[in-house]
C-alpha cells in the first residue's frame, strides 16, 4: 500500500468521526502539553537562575584562598607561581582591608575589596545601578547596596557622588606588637556603580589607586582556565599547593543536579497525564476496531493482507498521536506565554525584574514530537495486531 | 478438459472437538470447469455459503482438499492466499459489503489500494467497469446514497477490478427487490457469457436456477443432487440430463439428540437444551408418547419441563415427529457407541474440557487428532507438561497443533491441574 492510499484510508476517521478523533487528539495534546509545561518550567527556572549568577567566564574561574594566612600567605610570588600552572589564562588577586567611607557628614564602617577590573569579569559580578570601574587607576568605587543605604544614597542619585576613603592598616612594630594605623586617602573617589547586596556592606576600589600601600598579601585569587575541561586539573594542582579552591562551576553543577531532580519530578507529573491520554487513545483505537470489524472483514475478503490492515490502524493511531503532539506544543506555548505575561506583569507591578519562567529547548520539542508518535505506535499496536489477525469470516458477519 | 476447481471430500466442522460440534459441510466433492455458471442451491444452513467461502479461501476445511488451477488452497502461503483472493477470484456478497466512507470509485479500486507485489490497475479501468454496470454517473457518490441494486453492481465492479477468472457470489440478490434482482442477475449472466467468467452463485431461491449450467442441490452439508440445465449448452463433459447424481439423505447425524436440539433451538440456555435433549432421547427410544413429549416441552422449567410456549412446544414436537416418521431405520441407526478404552474416554473428556473453556476453535481434523495424541502422551507420562505445552504451541507444519502461546500455556496449565487431582 503506497503512502497516498495509506493516508487516504487511515485518515477517513477525521471526516467520519471528527468529534471522537478531535477529543482523542485533544486528550493527547493536553497530556503532551502537561509534560512540556512542567519540563519547560524546570528549564526556565534553571536558565533564569543561572543567567543571574553567571557569566560565561565566571564558570571557568576558580577561587583560591588560603587555609591559614600566617603559614601559607597568598603573596606576589605565589601569584606568579599560580599563573604559571598549565592552561591558566588569567589570574586576578583580591586584597581585603577594613576601613571607613564617608559622604559629607556621614561615615560608615565597611570592608574594602581592592582588585583589578578583571576581577569583576572573572567573578561574574554585575551592578544593579551604574557601571563597574574599568580602568586600573581610576578614582572610582563600586559599593554594595547595603553600604549605599547606610550612606543614605538612593538609586541613580548615588552615581558620581564623591566619597572619602580611609583604610585601617595593621602594622607590626619592631617590638612585635600589632598596631592599627588609619590611612586617609587624600583624593576622593566617585561612586561608579552599586551592586545588589542588601545585607553586607562592602566597596570595591581599583588596586592601582593604592599603589603606595604596596599590598603584597591577598585574601583571594581568581584563576581562570582556558577551557572547562581544565578546571578539574587546575583544581587539583592548586589543592596540592595547599590552597582552598572553590569554583562557581561546582556550585552550578550542584544547582544543575537539583534542577535535574526538579525537572524529573515535574516531568513525572506530566508523564502521568500523558499515560492517561495514551490509555484513552488505546481505548479509542479499540472502539474504532470494533466499529470497523465489518470493514476489516470486507478488506481482507477482497485481498488485503494482514500487514495492510495492521499498517492502516497503526498509521491512524500514529497520525492521531502526532497531531496530539503538535497540538500539545501549541497548547504549551499558549499557556506558558500567557502565564509568563501574567507573572511578569505582577513582578513589574511589585518592582521586580522581568524573567522568563518557561524555557522549552528545541531538542525537547523534536523529542516530544517523536515521542508522541511513538506513543501512537505503542497504543495502536495491539488494536492493530488484533485487527490484522481477525478471522475474515467472523469479521464479515460482525454487525 | 481440466476443471479449474476441484473439491475433494471436503468437510467443515465448527467447534471441532467440543460438545456443540456442528457439521457444516460433510464430504463434498465436485468439479467446476472454466466458463461455467454454477449455482449452489439449498435451504439456509445447508452449507452452501460455507462451500463458497471455502473456495474463496476464507474458510479452512476440516478435512479434504480444494484445488484451484491445480493448486491446493491449503498449501498456499499467506502471500499466495492474498493474491488468490485478489487475482484469481472476485467476491460478491448479499450485503454488498462496500465501505460506506469511501466513494464508489474508491470502493471499486479498493483491492488495488492494498498494493504489495501485485501490479496496480488504473482508475480508468474502474471507470470502464462502472460504465459496463451502467452506473458510471455515480462514481463520486458514497455507497449509502445508492439503491441496493446500484450498490450490488458497484460490488460486482469491485470484484472484477483485477479481471479474475472466477466470480463468487453469495446470495447476491437476497436483499434486493425483484426488479433490481433481475438487473443484477442479468449482469452476472452477461459476465458469464460475454466475459466468459466462471460464475459460482449461492442462492436459496429456486427462481434463479435457470441461469446456471449446473445446479448443486445441497442439504445438511451434503450435495444431494446435481442437475444440469438442459436449456444451456454444457461446458464440462456432461450429458445433458437432468439429474447427474443423487446422494442419499443421511439422517444419522440428525438422529443424535444434540443435533436435534441444535436444529430446534438457537438461543436457549444450556440447562434448557440439556432437558430438551433428554426429552428427545426418551421420545426417540419410544419411552414416551408424542403427547407426553409435548407435555414435557410445555411444562414450566421449574417443574421439570423444558418451559416452551405451548405453540412452540407443539411446533417442535410436530417437526420432530415428522423427522422420526421419515427415518425408517430408527431402531437400527441408533448410535451404538463402540466401547472405548478407558484412556480414550479420559483423553476425549479432557480434550472437551480444554476446548470448551477456549473461545477459539480448531479448524482441521488433523489438529484435533494431534491434540488428542498429545493429551494421551501426557496422561501416559511419556511427555512432561512443558513438552505438552511446546507441542501445542508448535506450528502445524512443524508437527504441533499451532495454538498461540497463551492458549498453549492455558491448556497445559489446566491439564496439569487436572492431573494433580
Amino acid at each position: 500500500m503506497d503512502l497516498k492510499n495509506l493516508i487516504k484510508l487511515s485518515l477517513r476517521t477525521f471526516t467520519t468521526r471528527p468529534a471522537r478523533t478531535g477529543l482523542t487528539i485533544s486528550a493527547m495534546g493536553v497530556g503532551i502539553a502537561a509534560i512540556l509545561i512542567f519540563v519547560s518550567l524546570g528549564y526556565g527556572l534553571q536558565k533564569t537562575m543561572l543567567e543571574q549568577i553567571t557569566t560565561a567566564e565566571s564558570l571557568l574561574t576558580l577561587d583560591v584562598t588560603t587555609p591559614n594566612p600566617e603559614i601559607l600567605p597568598l603573596t606576589e610570588e605565589k601569584l606568579s607561581e599560580i599563573s604559571k600552572i598549565e592552561n591558566t589564562e588569567e589570574v586576578s588577586p583580591l586584597a581585603i582591608l577594613p576601613g571607613q567611607i564617608s559622604l559629607g557628614p556621614l561615615t560608615s564602617d565597611t570592608t574594602f575589596n581592592i582588585c583589578h577590573p578583571s576581577y569583576f569579569r572573572l567573578g561574574g559580578i554585575v551592578t544593579k545601578i551604574g557601571k563597574l570601574f574599568e580602568k586600573e587607576d581610576e578614582k572610582k568605587v563600586v559599593i554594595s547596596s547595603a553600604l549605599a543605604e547606610s550612606l543614605n544614597l538612593e538609586g541613580e542619585k548615588a552615581i558620581n557622588s564623591e566619597v572619602k576613603v580611609s583604610l585601617f592598616l595593621t602594622k607590626i612594630t619592631e617590638t612585635g606588637e600589632e598596631r592599627i594605623e588609619t590611612l586617609e586617602v587624600e583624593t576622593p573617589y566617585s561612586i561608579s556603580g552599586i551592586i545588589d547586596d542588601e545585607i553586607i556592606s562592602y566597596a570595591y576600589i581599583p588596586t592601582d589607586t593604592l599603589k603606595d600601600l604596596k599590598i603584597s598579601e591577598f585574601s583571594q585569587i581568581k584563576v581562570k582556565v582556558s577551557q572547562a575541561k581544565f578546571i578539574a586539573g587546575a583544581n587539583e594542582k592548586l589543592a596540592q599547593m595547599g590552597f582552598i579552591v572553590s569554583s562557581l562551576s561546582d556550585t552550578v553543577d550542584e544547582a544543575n543536579k537539583i534542577f535535574r531532580a526538579i525537572q524529573i519530578i515535574l516531568g513525572a507529573f506530566g508523564v502521568v497525564a500523558l499515560i492517561v491520554a495514551a490509555i484513552g487513545m488505546a481505548n479509542t483505537m479499540t472502539v474504532t476496531l470494533l466499529e470497523r470489524t465489518n470493514e476489516i472483514g470486507i478488506m481482507k475478503a477482497i485481498g488485503a493482507s494482514n500487514r495492510d490492515i495492521e499498517r492502516m490502524f497503526l498509521f491512524e493511531s500514529m497520525a492521531i498521536a502526532f497531531l496530539g503532539g503538535v497540538g500539545g506544543i501549541g497548547i504549551n506555548f499558549l499557556i506558558s506565554h500567557s502565564l509568563n505575561a501574567i507573572v511578569n506583569m505582577l513582578a513589574r507591578g511589585l518592582g521586580g525584574q522581568a524573567v522568563s519562567l518557561f524555557y522549552t529547548p528545541s531538542w525537547f520539542i523534536i523529542f516530544i514530537i517523536v515521542f508522541s508518535t511513538l506513543i501512537g505506535i505503542l497504543s495502536g499496536i495491539f488494536p492493530a495486531r488484533r485487527a490484522a489477525r481477525m478471522n475474515t469470516l467472523e469479521a464479515l458477519r460482525y454487525k | 478438459m481440466e476443471p479449474i476447481i476441484k473439491v475433494k471430500n471436503l468437510s467443515v466442522i465448527y467447534n471441532l472437538g467440543k460438545s456443540n460440534e456442528a457439521v457444516a459441510l460433510d464430504d463434498v466433492s465436485l468439479e467446476i470447469y472454466s466458463g461455467e455458471y454454477i449455482i449452489f442451491y439449498g435451504p439456509s444452513g445447508c452449507g452452501k455459503s460455507t462451500l463458497l467461502y471455502c473456495l474463496a479461501g476464507l474458510e479452512t476445511p476440516t478435512r479434504g482438499q480444494i484445488l484451484v488451477y491445480g493448486k491446493a488452497l491449503s498449501e498456499l502461503s499467506q502471500e499466495e492466499m492474498v493474491s488468490h483472493r485478489r487475482l484469481k477470484i472476485g467476491m460478491v456478497f448479499q450485503a454488498y459489503n462496500l465501505i460506506p466512507t469511501l466513494r464508489v470509485l474508491d470502493n471499486v479500486l479498493l483491492p488495488n489500494i492494498f498494493g504489495g507485489l501485485i501490479p496496480g490497475v488504473s482508475s480508468e479501468k474502474a471507470e470502464s467497469l462502472l460504465k459496463k454496470m451502467a452506473i458510471e454517473t455515480l462514481a463520486n457518490r458514497y455507497p449509502p446514497e445508492l439503491s441496493g441494486g446500484q450498490q450490488q453492481r458497484v460490488a460486482i465492479a469491485r470484484a472484477l477490478i483485477y479481471d479474475p477468472q472466477i466470480l463468487l457470489a453469495d446470495e447476491p440478490v437476497g436483499n434486493l427487490d425483484s426488479v433490481s434482482a433481475k438487473i443484477v442477475m442479468d449482469t452476472l449472466s452477461e459476465i458469464n457469457e460475454k466475459l466468459t467468467k466462471t460464475v459460482i452463485l449461492v442462492t436459496h431461491d429456486p427462481f434463479y436456477l435457470d441461469y446456471a449450467h449446473r445446479v448443486f442441490h445441497m442439504k445438511d452439508g451434503r450435495i444431494i443432487r446435481e442437475v444440469t440445465n438442459p436449456k444451456r449448452k454444457q461446458i464440462g463433459p456432461f450429458e445433458e440430463m437432468r439429474v447427474i447424481r443423487k446422494a442419499p439423505l443421511r439422517i444419522k447425524p440428525l438422529l443424535q439428540p444434540r443435533a436435534f436440539a441444535q436444529y430446534l433451538l438457537t438461543s436457549f440456555d444450556r440447562p434448557v437444551i440439556r432437558r430438551l435433549e433428554r426429552g428427545i432421547k426418551k421420545r426417540m427410544f419410544g419411552k414416551i408418547t408424542e403427547a407426553q413429549f409435548r407435555k414435557i416441552l410445555d411444562r414450566p422449567f421449574e417443574k421439570g419441563g423444558v418451559g416452551l410456549y405451548r405453540q412452540t412446544a407443539e411446533s417442535f414436537s410436530q417437526k420432530i415427529e415428522r423427522v422420526l416418521s421419515e427415518s425408517e431405520f430408527l431402531k437400527e441407526e441408533i448410535p451404538t457407541e463402540q466401547p472405548l478404552a478407558e484412556i480414550d474416554i479420559r483423553v476425549r473428556n479432557l480434550r472437551k474440557f480444554l476446548l470448551e473453556s477456549w473461545e477459539g476453535s480448531l479448524k482441521k481434523e488433523e489438529e484435533l487428532n494431534r491434540l488428542d495424541n498429545f493429551i494421551r502422551l501426557r496422561l501416559e507420562g511419556k511427555i512432561d507438561g512443558k513438552e505438552f505445552q511446546r507441542r501445542l504451541d508448535l506450528p502445524f507444519k512443524g508437527g504441533g497443533v499451532g495454538l498461540n502461546r497463551r492458549t498453549a500455556r492455558n491448556f497445559s496449565r489446566k491439564l496439569e491441574l487436572t492431573l494433580l487431582r
